[in-house]
């Protein structure tokens, strides 16, 4: 992402916020107003869709991907958003008499013709035309069946039940495999490791990517995207025995506490045996130059 | 009043004896019976109780807490108003206190009646702790009608025994000190036998593991072959160590433990004993195979008896430890109220007050043991499952303390925040100005209680989860990034609306302080400061997302830009934001009122004193963890080699953040107060939110378990800014200018409701973690060791959840409304005669 474009969709916010502040400066209703439509351009963009005309977020967003037109905010979080400067507004408002008087006087001056907000003469439409009409359409556009589709709350990492106790037997290997091994610890784990990066360029690498960052030639076939192990989010924050069961499990294997489902994870348990799997960690935590996650002990 | 107390010994009565009665109605444990009433989900019957009466026993608890410091602060600041405060608060109480016990005691009823192995399997391990619980009860029932009842009576500030008073009260202090001192000296290292235990247990393993091949071989050989070897081995053992240790196996593991010379072969003839018994008790047609697998849990049993055995040792180290401290803390006791009888009948009241809190907070503990245990459970062989440990190896499991932590300050908060919402309803309901005046005093109170406690809680509530995880990883996977995971957003918008109703509480009562005009227009500013924190606090990392809108995004699962604010360090630096403005807004508020400050020159050696201990703990406390995280070795917290420097620019900060607190001393002491804390606030909130945000990232790319590290030194600075500031703030407003009174009761209603919606939101909200808290179980009754198989054992779908938490806050509301209406009756019908209670609030407001 470059530096340039970023700073100056930020100064063209701020500039804008400016004036529009300066304009609305003569009464708290046409403040609290302006700071609304300051928001919805935030999070909206001043022209929605085009690439110039999108400040803020979906511009910053567009710039950040590389992508050619700006990314508008996801609705769930656009309607959290909006709903969190509403009460902002209203809470900064009432938190006077004098300031609530103010914005609330203009409001029943317009109901009793007593003018002020606007003209008399738009007085009559905009109670009797406009509002009736926009509460109208929003009743109507509530009783549309939905045509956008279903918002899906996935679980980052699933509830899945493991064994506690898991610690990769090829990671710690005791005195008794060494022995039989041969060799000293570090060489015995390199080998498995070697053994483990085989393992996953046949079965894992496909979607996950020969450097375990989820870009591999099937990834883009799938909705949700396979997981990227180089990023802090994923692998390293789990510990080996999640990883473990997530692999034997996959995504169909998940317990109805791990629903909603989301995952085209197959589930490898019967294909892959426990020390293949073993290997197959071993190889992906190396790949995305991570650690497994270790329990902190707190006395 | 009467049948009030009546009723509730009753109650306790019939609550006691069925807590008693738990191990005896229980049926046997291998049977797990379950039972269920009028159809309903047992579970869900449960849940719905045991909330209930957690809220209740909140509210009781919480309560008294802060009616004993405001009764102090009447007595030592010489205002009648807190005096009557406490007093009013206490009534709440008292009508409270018997909900609390019948609930109690439905709890104990269901919990028997409905998972009777369960109980059996609880009761096993903890009955000690039941009769331990009971006689706490008492204590508390009596000291709180003692001190609700002889309030009046015990008003009277003349010495009893003016000769008795000084020596009792040295006795006092001398006792105390020594029971600080005996709860700082440790009787002996408890990690010792815990890592002895483990030893051992190793040291089994690596024997067994040697034999393993051995056994099978043995075992091939035939079962007649077997016997004859059998004999030789145990001449062979028997000429190494003394009889007993073949014979009786088990007890060895304690000689290892204890640190015997001889532990090694000790250990080893463990294992031989094993392998004795595994041969001998083979049956006939056993195969090879078999008889390796047998041997194989015969030793993990041996391990685990000797792990257990470590567990309790150490476990009876630490119960001695607090033997010796609790038998101490009685003979304060008695000394403290030898002394405050001397004092006079006001300070025998105010001890009567500290002895309800003590027993409430014992009490208290000891319920948190219980299901702490059921989180954590200790004393477990963890091979046979079968309990082995001490009852207070059962209670001190890992879990117990990071909940009494937790579940004291919210307790505190909730006591606030309803007491306040009590003080709204009055306040609404007022006829005349000077019920007004009262309640919104109270109101005010309660939200100031509220809020003090809020502002530790969220750091408490990040080491219980911490506690959790260490303690199993399931679970702390299920709680942050699995199924619990949505849950944790309703919580931030909960405590989001917490922190903005509070303090929009606060900016609407500025008004009715004469002279608050400065500092009303920086309000949009907190707002704006406090809405975006609180935007960044409820945006999760994992928006939900539909087909479509992922499509836009490329495929990617996380936003490219909104994904950072669902992080660790976006939160952390966010919610200290939060809590250092709504500080800073009530250090406002408090200011609001005064005309100019007293310089610090002015001041007395009192002041000098404030600020210089003030100075010295904080540089302690930021000084020491800067050292603490300058010593931590990469390689115990899993840091790759080389990643040191993003340790020493934490500490670093660390440093600055000490430079800055000098400056603002060094800047009050030259009577630029106000100026040292605008130095110390701005700089501490650009170095937790600014620096420390943006490097809680780099931390998460090259030493991402440090990251916990940060959220400690983000929490150590934001604590130091509070207690600097808080205390520059006491030196400046020492003998300020008043422009004018508060002018209580000139509230508009809006602020009244304001508190209701705060008080709403904390009532879901312990709902809410008190799901999360026992939920995160999942099909377990004692975490790892007892599953719970009967029909209701699953986790329930949020919309679940959320119906059932919103039913409980429902009943919980028409209850309180209920148990207040009933505790006013009496004060309703006490003020017709003469309206004293009117006239006293008069008094008291002019």
């Amino acid at each position: 992402m470059s530096t340039v474009p970023l700073v100056l969709y930020v100064l063209g916010f701020a500039v804008l916020c400016g004036a529009v502040m300066r304009a609305a400066r003569r009464s708290v209703l046409w403040r609290a107003l302006a700071v609304l439509a300051l928001g919805l351009v935030f999070l909206l963009g001043v022209f929605p869709g085009f690439r110039l005309g999108s400040l803020v977020i979906p511009g910053i967003a567009m710039l950040s991907t590389g992508s050619h037109l700006p990314l508008p905010v996801p609705r769930f979080a656009f309607w959290t958003y909006v709903v969190l400067i509403a009460t902002g507004v209203l809470l900064v408002v009432s938190a006077s008499q004098q300031t609530l008087d103010e914005f609330i006087d203009p409001l029943l001056g317009l109901l009793r013709g007593e003018g002020g907000l606007v003209a008399n003469r738009i007085r009559g439409p905009l109670l009797f035309g406009v509002i009736p009409l926009l509460s109208a359409a929003l009743v109507f556009r509530a009783y549309l069946p939905p045509s956008a589709p279903p918002l899906v709350g996935r679980q980052a990492h699933p509830s899945i039940g493991y064994d506690e106790a898991f610690r990769n037997p090829l990671r710690e290997p005791g005195a008794e495999r060494l022995r039989q091994y041969g060799g000293p610890r570090e060489t015995f784990v390199e080998a498995m490791t070697h053994e483990g990066r085989h393992l996953y360029a046949k079965n894992c690498s496909p979607c996950h990517g020969g450097k375990a960052d989820g870009t591999g030639p099937m990834a883009r076939a799938l909705r949700l995207p396979p997981a990227n192990f180089t990023d802090p989010g994923t692998i390293a924050t789990l510990v080996e025995g999640y990883a473990f069961k997530r692999v034997q499990e996959g995504g169909i294997g998940l317990p109805p506490a791990g629903t909603p489902w989301d995952s085209a994870m197959p589930r490898w348990r019967g294909d892959l045996s426990d020390s293949q799997i073993e290997k197959i960690l071993l190889a992906e935590y190396d790949l995305a130059g991570v650690k497994p996650r270790v329990p902190e002990r707190l006395e | 009043m009467n049948r009030t107390t009546a009723r509730s010994t009753a109650l306790l009565t019939v609550a006691l004896a069925l807590l008693l009665a738990v191990p005896a109605l229980a049926a046997p444990r291998n049977a797990a019976v379950y039972r269920s009433v009028g159809g309903l989900d047992s579970r869900t019957v449960v849940w719905v109780v045991a909330e209930l009466h957690l809220m209740f026993a909140a509210f009781v608890l919480g309560v008294p807490i802060f009616a004993a410091i405001l009764e102090l602060v009447g007595v030592r600041g010489g205002d009648a108003r807190y005096d009557r405060l406490a007093h009013e608060l206490t009534r709440l109480l008292s009508a409270a206190f018997s909900t609390t016990a019948a609930l109690g005691g439905t709890l104990a009823f269901v919990l028997v009646g409905l998972y009777p192995s369960f109980m059996q399997a609880l009761g096993e391990a903890v009955h000690q702790s039941f009769y331990v619980y009971a006689a706490l009860f008492f204590a508390e029932a009596f000291t709180l009608y003692l001190y609700y009842y002889g309030w009046e009576r015990m008003q009277s500030r003349t010495p009893n025994a003016p000769a008795l008073r000084r020596p009792a009260w040295g006795l006092t202090l001398a006792l105390a000190f020594l029971v600080i001192a005996l709860m700082l000296f440790h009787g002996g290292d408890t990690r010792q036998p815990r890592a002895a235990g483990a030893a051992a247990a190793a040291r089994i393993g690596a024997i067994a593991n040697g034999m393993d091949e051995l056994v099978r071989a043995e075992a091939a050989k035939g079962r007649a072959r077997a016997q004859t070897d059998v004999k030789n081995w145990r001449k062979r053992i028997e000429t190494q160590v003394d009889r007993v240790a073949v014979d009786r196996p088990e007890g060895l593991h304690a000689q290892a433990v204890a640190g015997d010379e001889k532990a090694v072969s000790r250990a080893g003839a463990v294992v031989l004993g094993v392998v004795l018994d595994t041969l001998r008790n083979a049956p006939k047609n056993a195969s090879a195979e078999r008889i390796a697998a047998r041997f194989k849990h015969q030793v993990a049993v041996a391990q685990g008896a000797a792990k257990l055995e470590g567990d309790n040792r150490a476990s009876a180290i630490s119960a001695a430890h607090w033997t010796v401290v609790g038998a101490g803390g009685l003979a304060l006791l008695v000394a403290l109220a030898v002394a405050s009888w001397a004092s006079g009948p006001k300070s025998l009241h105010l001890f009567l007050g500290l002895t309800l809190n003590l027993a409430g907070i014992a009490l208290m503990m000891i319920a948190n043991a219980w299901t702490t245990f059921m989180m954590s459970p200790a004393g477990y062989n963890e091979a046979t499952l079968e309990f082995g440990g001490t009852t207070w190896t059962a209670i001190a499991n890992p879990l117990w303390q990071p909940l009494n932590l937790h579940r004291l300050l919210a307790n505190i908060v909730f006591g606030g925040f309803v007491s306040a919402a009590y003080a709204a309803v009055r306040f609404l309901g007022a006829k005349t100005d000077e019920e007004r005046a009262h309640y919104d005093w109270m109101g005010y109170v309660g939200n100031f209680v509220g809020i003090l406690a809020m502002i530790p809680l969220p750091f408490a509530g990040y080491l219980l989860g911490r506690e959790i995880y260490s303690n199993s990883p399931i679970m702390g996977n299920n709680m942050m990034g699995g199924a619990f995971s949505w849950a944790f957003i309703f919580q931030a918008v909960l405590i989001g609306m917490l922190f903005l109703g509070a303090n929009y509480y606060l900016w609407i009562g500025m008004e009715r302080i004469p002279g608050s005009e400065r500092y009303r227009r920086f309000i949009p500013w907190y707002a704006v400061i406090l809405l975006i924190s609180f935007a960044v606090w409820v945006t999760p990392h994992n928006l939900p997302l539909s087909a479509e809108e992922r499509a836009l995004m490329g495929g990617a699962q996380y936003h490219p830009l909104l994904k950072y604010l669902g992080l660790m360090p976006a939160k952390n630096a966010v919610v200290n934001l939060i809590i250092l403005t709504t500080f800073f807004c009530f250090l406002m508020y408090r200011r609001a009122g005064c005309g100019t400050l007293r310089p610090f020159s002015a001041q007395g050696k009192k002041a000098k004193l404030l600020l210089g201990a003030s100075l010295l703990f904080v540089l302690m406390l930021l000084g020491w963890y800067g050292w603490v995280i300058l010593r931590i070795d990469l390689a115990d917290i899993s840091v790759p080699a080389g990643k040191r420097w993003v340790l020493s620019w934490a500490a670093g900060s660390l440093g600055l953040e000490m430079v800055l607190a000098t400056v603002a001393a060094w800047l009050t002491a030259r009577d630029r107060g106000k100026v040292g804390q605008g130095i110390y606030f701005a700089g501490t909130a650009l170095l937790v939110a600014g620096f420390l945000g943006v490097w809680g990232f780099v931390t998460m790319v090259h030493a991402n378990p440090f990251l916990r590290n940060i959220a400690v030194c983000q929490v150590l600075m934001v604590l130091s800014a509070m207690i600097l500031c808080g205390a520059i703030d006491l030196i400046l407003l020492n003998g300020a200018e008043q422009v004018a009174g508060i002018r209580w009761g000139q509230m508009p209603a809006r602020s009244q409701y304001a508190l209701l919606v705060v008080t709403v939101a904390v009532v879901q909200l312990m709902g809410l973690m008190g799901f999360i808290r026992s939920a995160l179980r999942e099909d377990w009754h004692l975490y790892g060791v007892l599953r719970d198989t009967s029909q209701g054992a699953g986790t329930p779908s949020l919309a679940h959840m959320s119906w059932v938490v919103a039913l409980i806050s429902l009943v919980f509301f028409a209850l309180l409304a209920f148990v207040f209406w009933l505790g006013g009756l009496s004060e309703a019908h006490a003020r017709r005669p003469d309206d004293r209670s009117g006239r006293s609030a008069q008094e008291a407001v002019a």
